[in-house]
């Protein structure tokens, strides 16, 4: 299946048995994690579009799948439960890890750690000056400044999308100590927060991860957990000088799987869907809003 | 009725026959099945149909399309009263044209007498103003349906929706229960639910289920445990994108700020790479002339 096996190996650590020397970038656990969260986030949308939706063409079929629009609602519950169990599984791997002593606290604040630094807010302006070849790459430690905003915007979507959600699945407990307009306002934030959770994994996180020339259609890592070392070279120059040579390098079969390949073009594929859905439905609603404002506020 | 008798006769006699037979027809067989409903009389049922269920029936004077006259069979054998005969409902029918709408309400009356006295109490009854709805608006004239389904409630709502269309608008963009509306939802409320139906009642009436002091009850309805503060949550609130209360408008211009300016950022950078990216391809295949590929 690889390309290594057929043509002449890129790089000198490659050998024809289609090995290579590799990182461990995702524990098994954290891939567990991201395979519960993909899960849940793609039944969120696809029952919760359709729902927010209603009025577009494309609601009532996407409807019927589910059963109609109480199949819809109790799916996206189910779903909301994996993805807040998805929230639970990492903190609770975290935490497990630290018991352990496999994790420590001070790791958080590494160079290689996912917790934004003062460096990414520096690497913006670099990378921008670089794409326009106006200077080198940034010197990436193990995740980009996007990468980050990927994991921050997860955090914040969760907490966002969850207590609103929870607070119109449970009005009648909420209510008892919230005010009324509180309701209304979790549902604009519940539908404005999804419609960008869902806008930015669908094209940005996308485009970053299986949509790169280098590795299209599909990223492995996500699969294998292994990142290849060449790859941190080329992608990640600061971590690379921490990890080569370390004991975290090791020998690995690389290359697609035909099961990688199946479900990540099942979730890119419907995804950008839904995407397209989306986007020309909004795109009309804001048309339409567009003539709403030049009327003002009030009729 | 001179000029319907022209139609009939003039226009598409040939055709009365047959018509009548199929109409005639399906009637005899649906009074076969058990039924509470009186017994049809096929006779009078195929002289109307005769002329009446003539898809392309018009009016001879001017040749105008006149879309009441022609009533579709299929219609009445869906109907609640697919066992009555015409005249059950039109019984004002003398020879001349009747005033259909009033001869319709008085007709309902014959039997559902509660009804109509619950209607002429609210203010869609003869004391209110302007344009109002009757029987026929929500129930429907020939295809009367079950009153009892869901999918009832939420299509006689989108006659509301017909004079009230700030307030349906408004219900549509943005509550828990507007956009659902669309969908017909079983465990979706709609106009009916919440206003009540035939004593329809301003809110300002305190008979009204909507008034101040009946609203925590009408909310109760469905939501047994609702406390208080129930009653707060805007229902009717947006007809564009941002509402009117100063609370509810921060937190959307905030959400959009944040989503423009996410998408802003990004699709800058995502230009920029793609930009990078094929110059690069571009460099690669000058320095590799055996390269060829799919880039």
């Amino acid at each position: 299946m690889s390309a290594a096996t057929t043509e002449t190996l890129e790089h000198p650590e490659e050998r024809q048995d289609g090995t290579t020397l590799v990182v461990r970038r995702w524990s098994w656990w954290a891939r567990a994690t991201h395979a519960v969260l993909a899960a849940g986030v793609f039944g969120l949308v696809l029952t919760g579009m359709p729902m927010h939706y209603a009025d577009a063409f494309w609601a009532k079929p996407l409807l019927t799948i589910w059963g109609g629009e109480r199949g819809a609602a109790a799916v996206h519950k189910v779903c909301a439960i994996a993805f807040i169990a998805s929230a639970v599984m990492h903190v609770a791997g975290m935490a497990i890890a630290w018991v352990t002593g496999r994790f420590k606290i001070r790791s958080l604040f590494h160079e290689d750690s996912i917790v934004p630094r003062w460096t990414d807010v520096k690497q913006i302006g670099q990378q921008i000056r670089y794409l326009k070849d106006q200077g080198p790459r940034p010197e990436f430690a193990r995740f980009t400044f996007w990468e980050k905003f990927d994991y921050i915007a997860e955090v914040w979507g969760l907490l966002i999308i969850g207590l609103t959600g929870l607070v119109m699945w449970f009005p009648d407990r909420f209510l008892e100590f919230l005010p009324g307009w509180l309701v209304n306002a979790a549902r604009i934030f519940h539908s404005y927060e999804a419609i960008l959770a869902m806008g930015f994994l669908f094209t940005v996180h996308y485009f970053n991860t299986h949509l790169r020339p280098e590795v299209f259609p599909v990223d492995e890592v996500i699969f294998s957990g292994n990142i290849p070392l060449h790859e941190i070279q080329e992608r990640y120059p600061g971590w690379y000088t921490r990890v080569a040579g370390s004991s975290q390098v090791f020998r690995a079969k690389t290359g697609t799987s035909r099961t990688a390949l199946l479900i990540s073009g099942f979730y890119l594929s419907v995804g950008f869907l839904i995407l397209m859905l989306v986007m020309t439905t909004a795109a009309l609603e804001a048309i339409r809003y567009f003539g709403w404002l030049l009327g003002g506020f009030t009729e | 009725m001179r000029r319907l008798r022209r139609i009939a006769i003039g226009m598409v006699g040939p055709l009365t026959l047959s018509a009548a037979s199929v109409w005639g027809g399906s009637l005899s067989a649906a009074a076969q099945e058990p039924s509470q409903t009186p017994s049809p009389d096929p006779m009078t049922a195929s002289e109307c149909a005769g002329c009446h269920a003539l898809p392309d029936i018009v009016v001879a004077d001017d040749g105008e399309y006149r879309p009441d006259i022609y009533v579709r069979p299929d219609d009445v054998m869906a109907s609640v009263h697919a066992g009555f005969s015409c005249i059950d409902c039109h019984s004002m029918l003398k020879a001349t044209m009747h005033d259909r709408r009033d001869a319709a309400r008085e007709s309902c009356a014959t039997c559902h007498e509660q009804q109509q006295q619950a209607y002429e109490e609210g203010y869609h009854g003869t004391s209110g103003e302007g344009p109002r709805p009757t029987c026929i608006t929500c129930h429907g004239s020939h295809r009367v349906q079950d009153a009892n389904t869901r999918d009832f409630v939420h299509r006689a709502s989108e006659q509301c929706a017909r004079c009230h269309e700030q307030m349906n608008a408004r219900f549509m963009g943005g509550n828990a229960f507007g956009m659902e509306t669309h969908l017909a939802g079983e465990d979706v409320a709609t106009c009916a639910d919440c206003h009540g139906y035939h004593t329809v009642l301003p809110t300002e009436n305190p008979s009204s289920p909507v008034n101040e002091s009946n609203i925590l009850t009408t909310c109760r309805q469905c939501h047994t445990n609702a406390p208080a503060n129930f009653v707060d949550v805007q229902m009717h609130l947006t007809e564009g994108p941002i509402p009117e209360d100063p609370r509810l408008r921060v937190v959307t211009i905030y959400m959009l700020t944040l989503l423009i300016g996410t998408f802003g950022f990004f699709g800058y950078l995502t230009v920029l790479g793609i930009r990078h990216e094929w110059r690069r391809q571009a460099e690669r295949a000058s320095s590799r002339p055996d390269a060829g590929g799919v880039l």
